[in-house]
Order: structure tokens, then C-alpha cells, then sequence
């Protein structure tokens, strides 16, 4: 396991219990909850508006986008990544660890339903007997319509 | 010919570059105006920038770019002294020299070794001094240029600058807005000096706070005192910060005077340009980016609008056109206009048009104003020919984009026969603004006074029994609650007992829009929003409140247009 290569580091964070990892050049960093400001006009799933060092960032909530319906924990945290047209925070429950992950850890196409669309999920792994969903959030974000119409 | 960069060279190389930069942009600007007004003092002051430019070079080892502008001298001083005649041939090599020098000064850091091949401009300068019977007396320098030539063939393709032969090839002008090395900026030393005052002052300020604190007891008085001019001065200090970044406008129309000057030869075309107020301020970055599109409108004058001489003359008008770029610094921003005295757009011709791309329906009722301004509409072109000139006409919408981009508006105006005139306003400042923070339902929003006509207390004006117009000193005035347009899912519009409105106007209309809270003016700092908040419905950026809390700037002008469109829509419908 090559700890030191950085495209094989991958954060591992939980929504709704489950596991979840996404490379971690993806996120430039892991920042305190803040309550979002609501923005009118926007999609369900998009939770408001945030101060991040005087630059105003779009919240998406995970939990909203991938349908969990577990009850929300305290403490959340919120990852912020930078999609080509700008940073976008995404909302998480908690964030766990950074591992690292060979190519062969990741088992891809597995055959098993995933809440992440196809396109964006990277495969499975196992982090500490826990079953990790591996996605490309960078892709999720960027993708993601946080507008109504 | 090859030279050695040292450490030290390379620190003496930058700055010759910064000093050479504005020494080239000087040569072109007494270009320009040697061109409309010739002049010994004018071949003197070119003379001693060439001088100057050779001289800098050379000490720091530059040799070829001495070399090479030592032949351009022996021209300048034969002009000068009257031994050879100051024609629009030889401005026309002067100015070819600028450009191989612009480009020259800007390649040389990023590329030490590069030595563009001059030979085509020393050609005609040793065509031009012999015509004269004048011995070109730099025989060194003709064999410095063969060496030269030899030397070249050993430079890479990339390296070597391969200058259009000016036929009709379109020569794009050095570089716009490209993002050069040029990472600095000319500031005034006035407003940095004012800058640092203030700096000082907040220091001292702070120094008292911090006392203060540490006394504990007794102190409150003069801390909050400090606190409070603490805080007035950091405003101003942001604000003068930010006018540091102002720069004239006239290095913009320097830009786009030399372009109207290269196209009329290549399409031999007679045009004067007239600049005006170019002292008028804009924000660099503004300038950086206003630049491509008036690039594009002022080719369009030139190669659409000023007809051939021969059809001037025929029409009954001077053989010369005028395209005229001026700057006037307006109260909240600043106008740029660009006005030619051309054969002005085809209005029936631009409507044909915006009907075959299905941009408006063939029965639509326009004004001719309107109809004019539909050429701003994406995937509009009537050129005629596709020339390599000002290409397809593909720019009408960017133009528009880039200057909507940076919250101006762009019009224009057309008068067929007569001219066309574009007309460009720009906020001064991208950032700072005037706002009125107000409430609707539990969020906070900011709205730019410039976007306010009026605000007024509802219980002031009559309202229709629907509550939908208003009668305001006279006239009806349509009522909308502005939280229908920026919902909140939680409150519904009924809950809302707000008797504060405030009044937009769109051209000739107005709309009332009631808003919950009034909390107060200030200023703001507008930040732009990105990515999908860019497209968000009703906002037109954001800004840090004083909370702490982000807040959303309120694009009410566009919210008026959402609600006139749909009224109209309606009337056609009924």
C-alpha cells in the first residue's frame, strides 16, 4: 500500500450510516458545520449559502441527494471541493479517515445497488470491515443541477 | 549570435523589460498621432525613446535588440532632419517596429533567447533611406542584420517571429488581454501615500483597543471610540486599495485607435479616428476584459460600417470616416461609446434575419430601436462575406456576455446612411456598491441603490382592490410582492403584512415591489457568484453581510423585466 502517492489517498466519510470514500485531491478541505443561508429558486437537495473566507459557497446536501432517510446526526461536517466553475460544499455526516488505497483494493463494477448514480461511483472497498463506497464526488458535485429549473 | 543570461542579467532584464514596455507604448502612441499631425518634435521624441531603447539594451548586453533598433534610429533621424519625407509608408514602418518590439519585450523574459528575424523591416528601411540618395552610413549594421539571418536559421520555428507580410493579412495587434507576465500595475504614488496614512491611523487606533483591553476598567469609553474610526477607516482603506487598481482608459483606446489605423490599410479605407476622455478611470480588470469586445465593435466600424471612399463620395459624404471612441465618467460608472459615421445597420435586413434563426416570431411588433439591438442575440450574423477581418459576426452576443459579465449594459443605435453607435456603460467599481439591506420573511438580502427609483410606504398610495397597482402621486404603478419571486418554502406570501415597497423602473415602466424589512444602506462588497449559484433565479451576486452571514444580491431590474414579460405575454395571449 503506497500511503505516499497522492492519487491513492482517498477520504472516508459517512452519510446515513453508510460508509463512502472519494479521492482525496477532490476535496480542498474539510470545514466546520456552518447553517447554510437559504437561497430561493434552487433545487431540494440544495441547502443554501455559506461564508467560507468571505466567499460565498453553494451548499448540496448528501444526505438530501443520495435519498437518506436516517435520522440526521449532530456535528456534521462539510467538505468543500472545487468543481471547475467554482467551490461547492458538500454536506456530510462525519468525516472519518484518509486511507489509503491501492488500485486493486477497489473493486470495480461490484454488484451491488448504489445510491451514487453509475457514472460517479468508483467502486467498493474495505476500510476496517466496513463495506466503502468509493465515488468520484469531484464528478458528483460538478454535474449536480443546484438550480430549480 | 548568441548570449549567456547570467543571475544578474536576469534581474537587470526585468527591469529593462518594464521600462522598454512603456518606452514601446509611447512609440506607438507618437506614432499614431504623427500619422494625423507630423512634426519634428514628435520625430524627436521618437528619437529619443530609440535612442534610449538602444543605449538600455546594449548595456545590459541585448544586443541584437540594439542592433535592431539602431537601423529604425538612422530612419528616425533622417525623417527628422528632412532628408527623407515623413509619409504613411514610413509611419507604417515605424509602427511594424512597435510591433515586433512589443512582442520583443513581452517574449524576453519568459524566453531569453529569443531574436525575432527583423530583416523585413530593416529591408525597407535601407529601401526607404536609399530612395533618398542617403547612404545608409550603418553598413555595420547591414552585416550585423546577415548575421543575424544566419543565426535565425539556427532559432526554432517557435521561437522566431514570422511577421505577416501586412497584404491584406489580418495582423492581430499585440496581445489584449492575454494573460501576460505583466503582473504589475502603475500606480498613483498620491493615492499610495493616502493609503499609507490611513494604514497608520488604524494602527494607532488598534494600539488603543489593545490598551485598552489590557486596562480593563476605565477604558471603554475610548476603545469603543477607536473601535468605531477603526472601522470608518478600514472602509476607506478598502476603497482606496481598490482605486489603486484604476487606470485610465486611454491605453485601451491607444489599443483600439492602432487597430482601426492597421485595418483602414488593409482595406483600404480612409479613417480618422477621434479619441476622447481617456483620462476617465476604469478598474484594470475591467479594462482587461472590455477590451476584446471593443476590439470586435471597432473592427466591425471599420470593415462593416465606413464604406470605400469612392462610396462615400457617391453618397454625397467626405471620402474620410470617422469612427469616434469617447469615455465619460458618469455618477455611478462610466460610458464608453463608439460611434462611426458609416452606412449604419440594414434594420430591415437584422429583423430578417433574427426571424429566419427563429429568434423572434415574423409577426412580432418591434421598435426600430429594438430591432437594432436584436443583432446582441445569440447566433446572429449578417455579414455578408465572411471576412478575415472581423469574422462571422459570431462576437454581437459574446460582446454583450462580456460586458453583461461585468454588470454594464450595452446598447446600440443606428441611423441608415447615416452611422452606428454603440453605446457601453460600465460600473467603476466591480466591487463596492451602494445597497439597501432588506428583509423578506426571516432572510436578509441586499439591493443596489442604482436598481431603486423610489421607496415608498404603502399606506401612502392608494391600491385597486386586488392590491396589485398602486396609484403613486398620479400614476398606477403595478404591485408585486417581491418574496413571489424569491420564495421560501416555509412562508407563504399571505403571512406577509409588509407596507414598505420599493420602485424599479425598466425604460418607461415601473414596477412596485413589497418587501417585508427595511434594515438599513451600506455599502457592500460585491462578490461574484460561480458555478450554479451563477444562474440562481433573482440574484446578481452576493456579499458579506455584517452578521457574518452570506447574503444574496438582488438582481431587481431583472425581476421587474420577469414580471412585464409575463403581463405582456398575457395581453398577446387574451
Amino acid at each position: 500500500m503506497n500511503m505516499n502517492e497522492e492519487q491513492n489517498r482517498y477520504l472516508v466519510f459517512t452519510i446515513g450510516g453508510e460508509s463512502y470514500g472519494t479521492p482525496l485531491l477532490a476535496v480542498r478541505e474539510v470545514v466546520e458545520y456552518q447553517k447554510p443561508k437559504f437561497m430561493p429558486n434552487m433545487a431540494d437537495h440544495f441547502s443554501g449559502v455559506i461564508n467560507i473566507r468571505g466567499s460565498i459557497v453553494g451548499v448540496v446536501d448528501l444526505r438530501s441527494k443520495f435519498r437518506v432517510t436516517t435520522e440526521k446526526e449532530n456535528n456534521q461536517s462539510l467538505l468543500i471541493c472545487d468543481t471547475e466553475q467554482g467551490p461547492i460544499a458538500a454536506v456530510v455526516d462525519k468525516v472519518e479517515a484518509v486511507v489509503g488505497l491501492d488500485d486493486e483494493a477497489i473493486e470495480k463494477n461490484p454488484p451491488i445497488q448504489s445510491k451514487v448514480q453509475q457514472e460517479h461511483l468508483i467502486g467498493v472497498a474495505k476500510y476496517k470491515d466496513q463495506l466503502v463506497t468509493v465515488i468520484d464526488l469531484l464528478k458528483t458535485l460538478s454535474t449536480d443541477k443546484i438550480t430549480k429549473n | 549570435m548568441t548570449f549567456v543570461m547570467s543571475a544578474l542579467d536576469t534581474s537587470l532584464l526585468e527591469i529593462f523589460a518594464t521600462e522598454a514596455s512603456d518606452l514601446v507604448d509611447q512609440w506607438e502612441s507618437i506614432c499614431l498621432s504623427l500619422e494625423k499631425d507630423p512634426g519634428t518634435e514628435k520625430l524627436n521624441e521618437l528619437f529619443r525613446i530609440a535612442h534610449n531603447l538602444k543605449g538600455s539594451s546594449r548595456a545590459i548586453g541585448l544586443l541584437p535588440f540594439g542592433d535592431f533598433v539602431h537601423i529604425v534610429e538612422d530612419a528616425i533621424t533622417a525623417a527628422r532632419d528632412k532628408e527623407i519625407e515623413t509619409t504613411s509608408e514610413l509611419i507604417s514602418v515605424f509602427l511594424k517596429t512597435h510591433s515586433v518590439l512589443h512582442e520583443w519585450v513581452k517574449q524576453m523574459l519568459p524566453n531569453p533567447t529569443y531574436n525575432p528575424d527583423t530583416s523585413f523591416i530593416a529591408n525597407e528601411v535601407h529601401r526607404i533611406l536609399n530612395t533618398k540618395g542617403h547612404k545608409s552610413e550603418s553598413s555595420h549594421s547591414e552585416t550585423v542584420s546577415t548575421e543575424k539571418n544566419e543565426s535565425v536559421a539556427q532559432v526554432t520555428t517557435e521561437e522566431a517571429f514570422i511577421p505577416p507580410t501586412g497584404q491584406g493579412v489580418q495582423k492581430a495587434p499585440p496581445t489584449t488581454a492575454s494573460k501576460t507576465a505583466d503582473e504589475t500595475i502603475r500606480i498613483s504614488t498620491k493615492k499610495l501615500d493616502q493609503l499609507l496614512q490611513m494604514i497608520g491611523e488604524l494602527s494607532i487606533h488598534q494600539t488603543i483597543i489593545w490598551h485598552s483591553g489590557m486596562k480593563q476598567v476605565g477604558a471603554e469609553k475610548t476603545a469603543t471610540n477607536a473601535a468605531h474610526l477603526s472601522r470608518k477607516l478600514t472602509k476607506e482603506i478598502y476603497e482606496q486599495a481598490m482605486s489603486l487598481r484604476m487606470q485610465p482608459v486611454q491605453q485601451l483606446f491607444q489599443r483600439l485607435e492602432r487597430t482601426i489605423r492597421d485595418l483602414s490599410k488593409d482595406l483600404n479605407k480612409q479613417i480618422d479616428v477621434s479619441v476622447r476622455g481617456g483620462e476617465v478611470e476604469l478598474d484594470k480588470t475591467v479594462l482587461e476584459r472590455i477590451i476584446d469586445p471593443l476590439t470586435h465593435i471597432v473592427r466591425n466600424s471599420a470593415d462593416h460600417g465606413i464604406e470605400k471612399p469612392e462610396e462615400r463620395t457617391s453618397a454625397g459624404k467626405t471620402a474620410v470616416g470617422t469612427v469616434s471612441i469617447y469615455a465619460q465618467q458618469d455618477p455611478d460608472g462610466v460610458s464608453i461609446i463608439v460611434e462611426d459615421d458609416g452606412k449604419g445597420l440594414n434594420q430591415k435586413r437584422i429583423f430578417e434575419k433574427a426571424v429566419e434563426k427563429g429568434i423572434i416570431a415574423s409577426d412580432a411588433k418591434l421598435s426600430s430601436d429594438d430591432m437594432v439591438n436584436l443583432i446582441f442575440m445569440p447566433g446572429f450574423s449578417t455579414a455578408e462575406s465572411i471576412t478575415n477581418v472581423s469574422g462571422r459576426g459570431v462576437g454581437m452576443d459574446i460582446v454583450k456576455k462580456a460586458v453583461t459579465d461585468l454588470s454594464g449594459t450595452i446598447n446600440v443605435k443606428t441611423e441608415p446612411g447615416k452611422g452606428t453607435k454603440f453605446i457601453i456603460t460600465l460600473p467603476t467599481s466591480l466591487s463596492i456598491v451602494e445597497a439597501l439591506i432588506v428583509g423578506l420573511g426571516e432572510s436578509q438580502y441586499a439591493i443596489p441603490i442604482s436598481a431603486l427609483e423610489e421607496v415608498i410606504d404603502l399606506s401612502d398610495c392608494e391600491k385597486n382592490p386586488s392590491g396589485e397597482m398602486i396609484l403613486l402621486r398620479g400614476n398606477v404603478i403595478p404591485l408585486q410582492k417581491l418574496n413571489r419571486y424569491l420564495p421560501h418554502p416555509l412562508l407563504t406570501s399571505e403571512k406577509t403584512n409588509s407596507n414598505k415597497a420599493l420602485i424599479t423602473r425598466i425604460e418607461k415602466e415601473r414596477v412596485a415591489f413589497t418587501i417585508d424589512n427595511i434594515f438599513g444602506q451600506q455599502q457592500i462588497v460585491v462578490r461574484q457568484l460561480r458555478g450554479g449559484l451563477a444562474e440562481a433565479f433573482g440574484f446578481c451576486g452576493g456579499t458579506i453581510l455584517g452578521t457574518g452571514e452570506p447574503g444574496m444580491i438582488i438582481d431587481l431590474p431583472l425581476i421587474a423585466r420577469t414580471y412585464l414579460e409575463r403581463t405582456r405575454k398575457k395581453e398577446v395571449a387574451a
